[in-house]
C-alpha cells in the first residue's frame, strides 16, 4: 500500500504539471455558469419583452371597440402595421401583427364568428410567447362579448359553463423546478465526476506505455496491483476535486446569478450531493483505468473516452424524458442511481441512508472490480509491448 | 550472478529466441552481442521478468525469475531499452521516485543521487525537467536510475546508443567501477568496439541463438580470425553460424 502511495504522489504531481489538466479544470468550472448565464439572459429577455410589449394592428378602424379594449390592458401598446405584414414579420421587422378585415364589424353585428388574423412566425421563440398572450386577450374579449350577449337574452352566462376545472397539482412547484430546470446540474456534476480524471488516466498509464518508461517502471519489484491503485488515486483524486469544485460553482451560481432560479438547497443538502457523487467519480476514474490499459496509446484512449462519454448523458435524457420510473432499483445503477438522487436532493425530499449507502457500494464494488481486471491487463506481455 | 539455460520465445511464426543458455558472473562484464533483431532486447525481457519464456530458465543470484519475479527484481538494476524518463519531472525527480517505490531510505537515496550527479557530471541539468533533455543527458539519469538501489546484478540493454564520445567514456568507467565492486554486469549492443574494449566475457547471438562464447581472445580463435570485428561478420553474417 505503501508503495500504491508513492505512485499516487507521482502522479498527481505529473498531472498538476500537465496543462491538459489545466485546461480541463477551466472547462469544468466554467460551462455550468455559463450555461445558466445565457439561459438565464435568454429566460429574461422573454419576461422583458412580454413586459413592455408592443402589438401592430392593421385594420384598427375596422373594430374600435376590440381596440379600445386591447388598448386598455396594462404593458401593451398598439401600434400601426407595417404596409405588407406578412414580409415585415418573414424579415424579422416585427414580431407579429394583428390583422382585422374589413367584414369585421358586419360578421360581429350579425352574430356570426368575426375573424381577426394573428401573423406570426412561431420558429422564434419571443415571438410565440408573444402570440401565446395575444390569443389569450382576444379569447378573454371573446368570453367577455359572449357573455354580455348571453346576459342581454336573459340567459346567465353560468349555463354555458357546465363544468369548473380546478387542478390540484401534488407535484410541488420546487420538485417541478428541480426537475426541469434544475436537471442538468446532476447532468453537469456528473459529467466532472466522469471526465475529471481522464486526463490523469489516459497520461499515465496509455501515455506511459506509448512513452516506453512502462517497462523501466515495471522492474521495480512492485506488484501490479500497487502500480493501478496508485494511479486510480490519482486519476480519482482529480475527478473528485473536479466534482466539488463543480459543486462549488453551482453553490454559487444558485446564490448569486439573478433571479435564475428560486431555488436555494441548503448546506447539508450540498453535502448529500457530494456524498453521492464522490462514490461515482471513483467508479468512473475505474473505467477510464481499463480503458486507458486497454488502449495502446493516449489518442487510442481518448477516443475510447469519446465513445463512452454518452454514458451520463443516458439518466440525464431518460429523466427528463421520463424513461424511468423511479424505484428502489434505480440505486443499484451507477450515474442513473446518482443522478436521481440529486435531483430528489434539489427538489428538497428526502434521500434515504440506506440508497445512499446502497448506491456507493455498488460503485465502490464496481470500481473495485474494474481495477482488479486492469491489474491482470496492466503486465500482460502484448499490452506492455504493444509498439 | 545470472544464470540463463535454454531460453525460447516466439512471435507468432518468428523464432526471437531459441535455446538461449550463458552466465553472467560476479565481478565480470558480459557483453551480449548481435546485429539488430538478433533477438538481444527480447533476451533481456525474459530476465528481468517482463516477458514470460516458452522454454528454459533464467536464475538471478539463484531466485528463479518465473516463481519469484518481485524477489529477482529487487536484484536486479536494469536500463531497458526504450530509455524514457517522465518528461515533466526533474531528473532527481525521476530517480527518486524509482527509490522510493523500491522503500529505499530517503537519506540514502539523497546521498547516492548527490554522488551520481558527482560521478556522471548531472549538475547542470538534474534538477531541470527531462523535457528537453539531450541523449547524453537522458542516458545518465537512466543510469542513475538503474542504479540507485545498488544492484548487485546490472542489465544494461544498448546503453551506450546515441551518445557521444565523452558520455560514452563516462558510461564505460562506470560500469567498470560497477565489475570492481563485484556486481554482475551484463550488457547488449551491436557495436564490436564497444564490446571489446570492455568484456570480459562476450555472448554472439544471432537469429535468436547463441552462436559463439567465450572471452575475446577465444571467440577470435573459434571464428579463426586475428581481428575481432571478422570474427563478428563470420559469425553473425550470412553462410555464419547464425543460419546454421
Amino acid at each position: 500500500m505503501r508503495r500504491a502511495g508513492v505512485v499516487f504522489q507521482k502522479e498527481l504531481l505529473d498531472g498538476i504539471r500537465d496543462r491538459r489538466a489545466f485546461i480541463a479544470v477551466l472547462v469544468s468550472i466554467s460551462i455550468f455558469p455559463i450555461v445558466m448565464l445565457v439561459m438565464g439572459r435568454f429566460a429574461e429577455g422573454i419576461q422583458d419583452e412580454l413586459r413592455n410589449m408592443e402589438l401592430p394592428v392593421a385594420g384598427q378602424e375596422n373594430a374600435p371597440a376590440l381596440v379600445e379594449w386591447l388598448g386598455q390592458q396594462p404593458s401593451l401598446e398598439l401600434v400601426p402595421a407595417p404596409e405588407d405584414p406578412e414580409s415585415a414579420v418573414r424579415n424579422r421587422e416585427v414580431d407579429l401583427v394583428l390583422r382585422i378585415p374589413a367584414d369585421y364589424e358586419e360578421r360581429f353585428a350579425e352574430g356570426r364568428p368575426a375573424e381577426v388574423e394573428l401573423v406570426a412566425d412561431s420558429s422564434r421563440t419571443a415571438a410565440g410567447a408573444k402570440a401565446g398572450r395575444v390569443t389569450r386577450l382576444l379569447e378573454g374579449y371573446g368570453q367577455e362579448v359572449a357573455a354580455l350577449r348571453l346576459v342581454s337574452r336573459g340567459i346567465s352566462p353560468l349555463l354555458v359553463r357546465p363544468l369548473a376545472v380546478e387542478r390540484a397539482e401534488v407535484f410541488s412547484s420546487r420538485r417541478r423546478t428541480a426537475f426541469s430546470a434544475l436537471g442538468f446540474i446532476p447532468f453537469f456534476l456528473l459529467m466532472n465526476a466522469f471526465f475529471g480524471g481522464m486526463q490523469i488516466a489516459s497520461d499515465a498509464i496509455a501515455g506511459e506505455r506509448e512513452r516506453g518508461s512502462i517497462e523501466a517502471l515495471l522492474l521495480n519489484a512492485v506488484p501490479a496491483r500497487f502500480l493501478v491503485l496508485g494511479k486510480w488515486a490519482a486519476a480519482a483524486a482529480f475527478a473528485v476535486f473536479l466534482t466539488l469544485l463543480g459543486i462549488g460553482t453551482c453553490v454559487l451560481v444558485l446564490r448569486f446569478m439573478p433571479g435564475a432560479l428560486n431555488i436555494s438547497p441548503s448546506v447539508a443538502d450540498w453535502v448529500l450531493v457530494a456524498l453521492t457523487a464522490i462514490p461515482l467519480a471513483l467508479f468512473c476514474s475505474a473505467i477510464q483505468v481499463v480503458l486507458s490499459t486497454y488502449a495502446k496509446s493516449y489518442k487510442e484512449a481518448q477516443t475510447y473516452f469519446g465513445y463512452v462519454a454518452f454514458l451520463p448523458m443516458i439518466p440525464f435524457f431518460a429523466v427528463t424524458f421520463n424513461w424511468v420510473e423511479e424505484g428502489t432499483w434505480t440505486a443499484f445503477i451507477p450515474i442513473l442511481g446518482q443522478h436521481l438522487m440529486i435531483l430528489n436532493v434539489m427538489a428538497g425530499e428526502a434521500v434515504a441512508a440506506w440508497e445512499l449507502a446502497l448506491a456507493g457500494l455498488v460503485a465502490l464494488g464496481a470500481a473495485a472490480a474494474l481495477l482488479r481486471f486492469a491489474s491482470g491487463l496492466f503486465v500482460r506481455e502484448s499490452v506492455v509491448f504493444v509498439r | 550472478m545470472i544464470q540463463v539455460q535454454g531460453l525460447r520465445k516466439t512471435f507468432g511464426d518468428v523464432i526471437a529466441v531459441d535455446d538461449v543458455s550463458f552466465a553472467a558472473e560476479d565481478g565480470r562484464i558480459t557483453g551480449l552481442l548481435g546485429p539488430n533483431g538478433a533477438g538481444k532486447s527480447t533476451t533481456l525481457r525474459m530476465l528481468y521478468g517482463l516477458m514470460a519464456p516458452e522454454a528454459g530458465e533464467v536464475a538471478v543470484d539463484g531466485v528463479d525469475v518465473q516463481r519469484q519475479p518481485m524477489t529477482a527484481q529487487e536484484r536486479i538494476g536494469a536500463l531497458p531499452d526504450t530509455h524514457a524518463l517522465y518528461p515533466r519531472l526533474t531528473g532527481r525527480e525521476n530517480v527518486r521516485y524509482f527509490a522510493r517505490l523500491r522503500g529505499i531510505p530517503a537519506d540514502l537515496t539523497e546521498a547516492r543521487l548527490d554522488e551520481f550527479v558527482r560521478l556522471l557530471e548531472m549538475g547542470d541539468f538534474v534538477d531541470r525537467r527531462a523535457k528537453g533533455y539531450s541523449h547524453g543527458e537522458r542516458s545518465r539519469v537512466l543510469l542513475a536510475r538503474a542504479l540507485i538501489h545498488e544492484p548487485r546484478n546490472v542489465l544494461l540493454d544498448e546503453p551506450t546508443n546515441g551518445l557521444d564520445v565523452m558520455s560514452t567514456r563516462r558510461m564505460r568507467d562506470l560500469i567498470r567501477e560497477l565489475r570492481d565492486r563485484g556486481c554482475a554486469v551484463l550488457f547488449s549492443s551491436h557495436i564490436m568496439q564497444e564490446v571489446s574494449l570492455l568484456c570480459d566475457h562476450i555472448v554472439i547471438v544471432a537469429a535468436g541463438r547463441v552462436v559463439a562464447a567465450g572471452s575475446p581472445d577465444a571467440i577470435r580463435e573459434a571464428a579463426g580470425c586475428e581481428d575481432l570485428e571478422d570474427a563478428f561478420v563470420r559469425l553473425t553474417g550470412p553462410g555464419g553460424a547464425g543460419d546454421a
